[in-house]
């Protein structure tokens, strides 16, 4: 049985990831700094861990590797985001952003790659459109999301032939903040409306269909797909 | 699963294509100049040739997609290159997926899904193939424009782009040049992977493209170039 790692698993794109990879049969390690919840059915097991806390990742590998001796595949998709101008951020606050969306990326593969040793392993890392698009307010998300798919790349180089390393950037999910502002904010018919002028396909992306296209990057179906960002954004890109 | 039309059915990655999407469950017509033995019902026809195209698009019944992977090359430089191979590749590549998708389009159903054939050739080029590297940006250009006017309907637009598939075309490409097997070597090591691909690999990319598993993916090109585009 495949064994799959997923960050940010009790969010909701990394609960949808979990679903979907338990569905196409693989066993779970669902990691994040809350309680993440195994999906019905599904084997394995939820740890709870500050993914951007060096010696905690450490830990919680090695409690991975007493279970599970080798992992097939990893998904990066822990991540947090923060509002602020440029002029108005916080040293701290901009560390935090770095910590968490890019370091704590880098410390789940710096321990997971060595357990890879499998058939066709694979890693599938959580950039965004935020990393190719001005993001007013949003500087240090940007930043960090155009990180991700520079160190997807060079981790492409690093690790292949054997392990294939590829990133997904989302448009905008009904996940997360967007999801929150959909249920709590304002005026969510107006976002809805923006969701609908900004992509092609006239809506917001569900959670399950970046979890599909996760798991589709890390399966043996993608055999020769590496180093590629992949984006599942009903089309935002192409619209200007 | 209903139907799905694959022009380029009897080359290499069209007949893995086919062999990709009867395992996934649907009917496959294919449409090339030659005979297609790994599609449910083949038609062989010019692309080139619009009545034929037009019946052969609704003979082949409600679409669910269309897979446009049919493609030739000429060797030539911008100085030295017959201006009639020059038309003739860039009609083949990127007119015979234009005027597939024109008459694939009515019996296309809402929802459903086309996949372009795209190349690292779009991006990056080699000495002496002007025409196949025009033709390629221009399949990706004619991709993100047709992702606009289907996405009313809600049909998804996509392109793979592979590096080197191990095939028929890459064979023919290498024995036109006296270093062939030097450039083959050189070639696989091109890529992080450090080989070719397969074409089933090529296959499975289109085959998820057109599935619902990619029903948030619209106007993407896909790199099916095991690395390919970030070697250097
Ligand atoms: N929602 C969107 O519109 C959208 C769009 C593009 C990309 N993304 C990205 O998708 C990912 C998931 O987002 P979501 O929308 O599901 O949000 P979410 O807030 O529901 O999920 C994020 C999860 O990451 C966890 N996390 C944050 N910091 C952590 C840390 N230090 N250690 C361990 N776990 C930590 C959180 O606890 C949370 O469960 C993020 O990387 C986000 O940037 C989201
Ligand atoms: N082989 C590679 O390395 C490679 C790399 C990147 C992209 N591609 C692309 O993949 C596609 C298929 O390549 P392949 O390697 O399977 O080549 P192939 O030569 O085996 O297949 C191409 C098919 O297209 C058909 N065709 C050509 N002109 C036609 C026309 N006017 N009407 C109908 N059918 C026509 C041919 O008969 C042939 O069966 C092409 O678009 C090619 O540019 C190939």
């Amino acid at each position: 049985m495949r064994v799959a790692v997923v960050t940010g698993a009790a969010g909701d794109i990394g609960a949808a990831t979990a679903r979907a990879f338990a569905d196409a049969g693989h066993a779970l390690v669902l990691l994040d700094r809350h309680a993440a919840v195994l999906p019905q059915g599904a084997g394995g097991l939820a740890l709870s861990c500050d993914l951007s806390d060096p010696a905690a990742v450490a830990a919680t590998f090695a409690a991975i590797a007493a279970r599970f001796p080798r992992i097939d595949a990893l998904a990066n998709i822990a991540g947090i985001n923060h509002r602020a101008p440029v002029c108005e951020m916080r040293i701290e606050d901009w560390d935090r952003m770095m910590d968490v969306n890019v370091g704590a990326m880098f410390l789940t593969c710096k321990h997971a790659i060595p357990l890879m040793t499998g058939k066709a392993p694979a890693i599938v890392n959580m950039a965004s459109i935020s990393g190719h698009v001005a993001s007013p307010d949003y500087p240090a998300y940007v930043a960090t999301k155009a990180a991700v798919e520079s160190f997807t790349w060079a981790l492409s180089g690093e690790v292949g032939p054997e392990i294939r390393v590829n990133a997904v950037a989302p448009g905008w999910v009904a996940a997360g903040f967007t999801r929150a502002a959909l249920k709590t904010g304002a005026d969510p018919a107006a976002l809805q409306a923006r969701a609908k002028a900004a992509h092609l396909l006239g809506r917001m992306a569900e959670p399950s269909e970046v979890a599909a296209a996760i798991v589709w990057l890390a399966s043996p179906k993608a055999s020769f797909v590496t180093g590629e960002t992949l984006f599942v954004d009903g089309g935002l890109m192409r619209v200007h | 699963m209903g139907t799905c039309v694959v022009t380029g059915s009897a080359g290499d990655i069209g007949g893995a294509t086919c062999r990709a999407l009867r395992a996934a469950g649907h009917r496959t017509v294919g449409i090339d100049l030659a005979p297609s033995p790994e599609a449910d019902l083949s038609l062989t026809l010019d692309l080139m040739d619009e009545d034929a195209l037009a019946q052969a698009m609704a003979q082949a019944g409600p679409l669910d997609g269309l897979a446009c992977i049919a493609g030739t090359h000429a060797m030539g430089r911008v100085t030295d290159q017959p201006w009639e191979d020059f038309r003739r590749v860039l009609r083949v590549n990127s007119g015979g997926t234009m005027l597939a998708m024109k008459h694939a389009a009515p019996h296309l159903r809402n929802g459903g899904a086309i996949v372009l054939m795209g190349s690292v050739s779009a991006h990056i080029a080699t000495d002496g193939s002007v025409a196949y590297h025009t033709s390629k940006g221009a399949v990706i250009g004619l991709m993100r424009a047709a992702s606009g006017e289907f996405a009313p309907r809600g049909i998804r637009v996509n392109a793979v782009s592979p590096g080197w598939v191990d095939t028929g075309f890459t064979n023919r490409a290498l024995a036109l040049l006296p270093d062939g097997e030097a450039i083959r070597e050189r070639a696989k090591a091109a890529h992080i992977l450090n080989r070719m691909a397969r074409p089933g690999e090529v296959a499975e990319a289109i085959a998820f493209l057109l599935s619902d598993a990619a029903s948030f993916i619209t106007g993407e090109e896909l790199f099916v170039d095991g690395g390919f585009m970030r070697r250097k």
